[in-house]
């Protein structure tokens, strides 16, 4: 018997009792949800340690205006943000091109300041399918507080994030 | 790891007392934020209770949950393998990067690799393992294991990370400055991440309905190596399945928030394919958890996400550090964890509670974390000294006229008590055994006025 | 209505006062309660020990005293928290730690005498977490603690916490023991914090914690009694 079996074996032998799978609509429509998104979602991703500004124009331009003492920035599209907490979901534009999230000392998200869902309940209903098989939540710098708990940005990603809403 | 009883090592820990107080003061400074975090959501305690219910239907449906997983894992470009155990775990990771020729190995954090011992074997194998998690690259550096599941060098102090990257990476002497030693790593790690021939990461969970791994980091490890490096390799615990997005929804506003007082991970990625050209191999781990399913006692702590917060509130681990454990997980879950993988070597953890139950409420998948240490106890007996004095109450409490003679030598009983090695006179003063009195009487007496 | 007052071992032991003052307090609030005969212990310590086997003769004792009563009242809420969780369903639902049967029950108004000190309020694990008698801090709930409530029928008064309001002392029974050198550290700890305060004394609905607290307070001869809520709210009578 090879591993997977043994191990469903193992599983189907063990099973406790059969618990129901939660109905979860109730907590959903109960969840928190700030009158204004726009605002909420620019205040979490302060929080967060990122910037946010409206987009008038080139975005190029605008991200080297949102962090001038660098030109290492990478300019991305973003699917939507989160308003609770500062997110954005975004996709690989292209196939291979996912490092740009990372790589670079400053990532900008061009993002619809209409594309903007309350909380993560609202934002994994939005999702669907993803093309490029990879979808990730950024919320902010790259982080870490590894030593002594104190917050340091600029880890192992970029770090610096802004959010230019257009 | 200690390898005598969590009361000894605890004892030998407590002599630095600035250690044991700072180290109480950090931890607890993240349980207050996770305090204030949580207040911010009305309806917290209605998601801890859906985190719960959804682990309770997963895990009492994984035979059907884990084949959907691997099915659309499979139709998604992934390959996947299934371990019974830590040997075969390593076996299919050795067996991947050999086949690969793999010299450099980046990892991100993973308590699994922890549990079965990857790094070691590899290095065995001559692979180069780095981890790339900054407190665990720290640990890793300077040989020792996590002291905590999520600030693995939460007992590390900036001074010795100072001197520790003076040595590996040539930073200034003298300069403790974390931002200063945080970007000096990022320097430093950046060259292992471009060059790496594989990369592997955890899960924190793995979606039945879509085949997704999602791993949550804040420092971008994962990412880095997972974008770069031609092979990645995803491995996570049986115990991670959740059956659809809609679950991560509950999970991941509860994950961060408790374990480091975050609203959310800074990056929360959700991995399905491999990226063009490359192999996503991911490996699926029972090494025990099928035995803990079958404890009717104890299944529930497969509900447990690995967020780390029973071990911030834990009065008892905040005052013994994570090495005065015998298990690699320390804390409330550690304690139990330990004795769901081997009771006979980690029962000397089990004093190491006093059911206070706040780990309990803590909780974001309401473990019952105390409740399965008092179940444990009754089964496992960690001290010849305890039954003494258990027995020695239970005889006493048999009857008044027993516990009535008790009480009148009681303070020669406390006296006793203390030279036959009980510990409580060492700063503490013995109680007064007041009196003997028949207290029963003051209804009598009260009736009779 | 047949109400008994029930008398934890170690409370016997080392603050008999407290049960006079509990019959006291019930006996004002127009309850007429009864103190059976031949009561020893729940098996608390045992069971938390890990051999609550080995007490099954008391938890026997126990039913067959208290089982005539429609009401058990007892001034511990980890020993009433035991019994209503270990021994089945015999007493769920008429066994009462004191402060939450006057509060939730007798529901007084007011209470005679008057305690004119600044008193640190200790929030008993047992108590806040199983027994409810406050809000835990863990948990997003809305705020109530009911032995602060209790405490503002006293006159001249003045409640205070410390810092970590609910962090468990560091008793825990056997614990205190066998993990001696944590426990202290843990006593300490909420000691010093209580000192803080600058209260006169350290209050709690738990005997136990009092008892390990007044322990530490004694070993550093720090300027803090111990006193049971009980016998505060019964000052007056």
């Amino acid at each position: 018997m090879g591993s997977k079996e043994s191990i469903i074996q193992a599983l189907r032998s063990a099973a406790p009792q059969s618990y129901p799978k939660p109905d979860l609509s109730a907590l959903k429509a109960d969840s928190l949800r700030c009158g204004d998104l726009l605002e909420g979602f620019c205040k979490a991703v302060a929080a967060s340690g990122g910037k946010t500004a409206f987009l008038e124009g080139n975005p190029e331009a605008a991200a080297k205006a949102l962090f001038p003492d660098t030109d290492d920035i990478a300019v991305v599209p973003g699917r939507f943000g989160v308003a609770e907490n500062g997110c954005v979901y975004l996709e690989e534009p292209e196939e291979g091109r996912r490092l740009d999230y990372f790589v670079h000392e400053a990532l900008v998200i061009v993002l619809d300041r209409k594309e903007i869902v309350a909380n993560m309940h609202d934002a994994y209903d939005r999702i669907g399918e993803t093309v490029t098989g990879y979808g990730i939540f950024i919320s902010g710098p790259s982080k870490t507080a590894d030593i002594e708990q104190a917050l340091v940005f600029g880890a192992h990603g970029a770090r610096e994030v802004g959010i230019l809403l257009k | 790891m200690s390898t005598e009883k969590h009361a000894a090592a605890a004892r030998k820990y407590l002599k630095d007392t600035a250690k044991v107080d700072w180290q109480d003061e950090t931890l607890w400074l993240v349980r207050g934020k996770r305090d204030r975090l949580s207040k911010q959501i009305p309806e917290w305690e209605a998601l801890r209770d859906a985190a719960s219910r959804i682990k309770l239907y997963s895990n009492s449906h994984l035979p059907e949950l884990l084949e959907q997983f691997e099915s659309h894992a499979v139709a998604n470009g992934a390959i996947v393998h299934w371990a019974k155990d830590a040997g075969e775990y390593r076996d299919i990771i050795g067996g991947l990067l050999t086949g690969h020729g793999v010299r450099l190995f980046v990892k991100s954090k993973s308590m699994l690799s922890e549990e079965c011992g990857l790094v070691p074997y590899l290095e065995g194998l001559g692979i180069e393992a780095v981890e790339t998690d900054l407190g665990e690259r720290i640990i890793q550096l300077m040989g020792l294991k996590p002291s905590h599941i999520v600030l693995p060098a939460v007992h590390i102090k900036r001074e010795e990370v100072g001197r520790l990257f003076e040595k590996e990476m040539g930073t200034e002497p003298g300069n403790s400055d974390p931002t200063y030693l945080t970007h000096a790593a990022r320097r430093n790690l950046r060259q292992y991440f471009l060059k790496a021939d594989a990369a592997m990461t955890g899960g924190n969970f793995a979606v039945a309905s879509t085949g997704e791994v999602v791993v949550c980091t804040n420092e971008g490890n994962a990412d880095m190596g997972t974008s770069a490096a031609p092979l990645q390799i995803a491995a996570f615990g049986i115990d991670k399945i959740v059956p659809d997005r809609e679950s991560l929804g509950v999970f991941t506003r509860l994950l961060a928030r408790t374990a480091t007082g975050q609203p959310v991970t800074t990056y929360t990625t959700h991995y399905s394919a491999p990226r063009k050209g490359t192999e996503f191999h991911i490996v699926i781990v029972d090494n025990g958890r099928s035995r803990i399913l079958a404890d009717r006692e104890h299944f529930r702590l497969l509900n447990c996400i690995r967020c780390g917060g029973c071990m911030n509130t834990c009065p008892v681990y905040r005052r013994s550090g994570g090495y005065s454990y015998s298990h690699f997980i320390p804390g409330p879950v550690g304690v139990n964890l330990g004795m769901a993988s081997d009771p006979d070597r980690h029962k000397g953890n089990l004093s190491a509670c006093t059911l206070c139950h706040s780990c309990e409420m803590v909780c974001p998948a309401k473990v019952d974390l105390a409740e399965q240490i008092y179940r444990w106890r009754q089964h496992y007996h960690t001290s010849a000294g305890k039954k003494a004095i258990s027995d020695g109450m239970a005889f006493l409490m048999g009857g008044p006229g027993r516990f009535g003679a008790g009480l009148t030598v009681g303070p020669g009983a406390m006296k006793a008590l203390k030279a036959v090695g009980g510990h409580w006179g060492k700063g503490r003063e013995f109680p007064d055994i007041v009196s003997s009195k028949n207290l029963e009487s003051i209804e009598k007496q009260d009736h009779g006025k | 209505m047949k109400v008994a007052l029930f008398i934890p071992c170690y409370v016997r032991a080392v603050a008999p006062s407290v049960i006079e003052a509990s019959y006291k307090l019930l006996r004002y609030l127009g309850v007429d309660v009864a103190v059976p005969e031949g009561q020893t212990c729940c098996g608390q310590p045992m069971g938390n020990a890990g051999y609550e086997d080995e007490a099954e003769h008391l938890k026997k004792r126990f039913e067959k005293i208290f089982e005539e009563y429609d009401v058990i009242v007892g001034p511990s809420p980890s020993c009433v928290v035991y019994v209503r969780e270990r021994y089945g369903e015999l007493f769920r639902g008429r066994i009462y730690e004191i402060c939450e049967y006057v509060h939730d029950v007798l529901k007084p108004t007011s209470l005679p005498g008057r305690f004119p000190h600044r008193v640190s309020l200790h929030n008993n694990c047992h108590g806040t977490r199983l027994e409810g008698l406050a809000a835990p801090s863990e948990l997003n709930v809305p705020y109530f603690n009911k032995l602060k409530d209790l405490l503002s029928l006293v006159e001249g008064i003045e409640v205070v916490e410390p810092e970590r309001p609910d962090e468990c002392c560091g008793f825990g029974g056997l614990f205190s023991i066998e993990e001696s050198a944590v426990s202290v550290k843990m006593g300490e700890d909420k000691v010093r914090r209580h000192l803080a305060t600058g209260a006169e004394y350290v209050t709690a609905a738990d005997s136990s914690c009092l008892m390990h607290q007044g322990g530490i307070i004694a070993a550093q001869k720090l300027p803090l009694k111990t006193i049971h809520i009980v016998e505060i709210l019964a000052s007056g009578l």
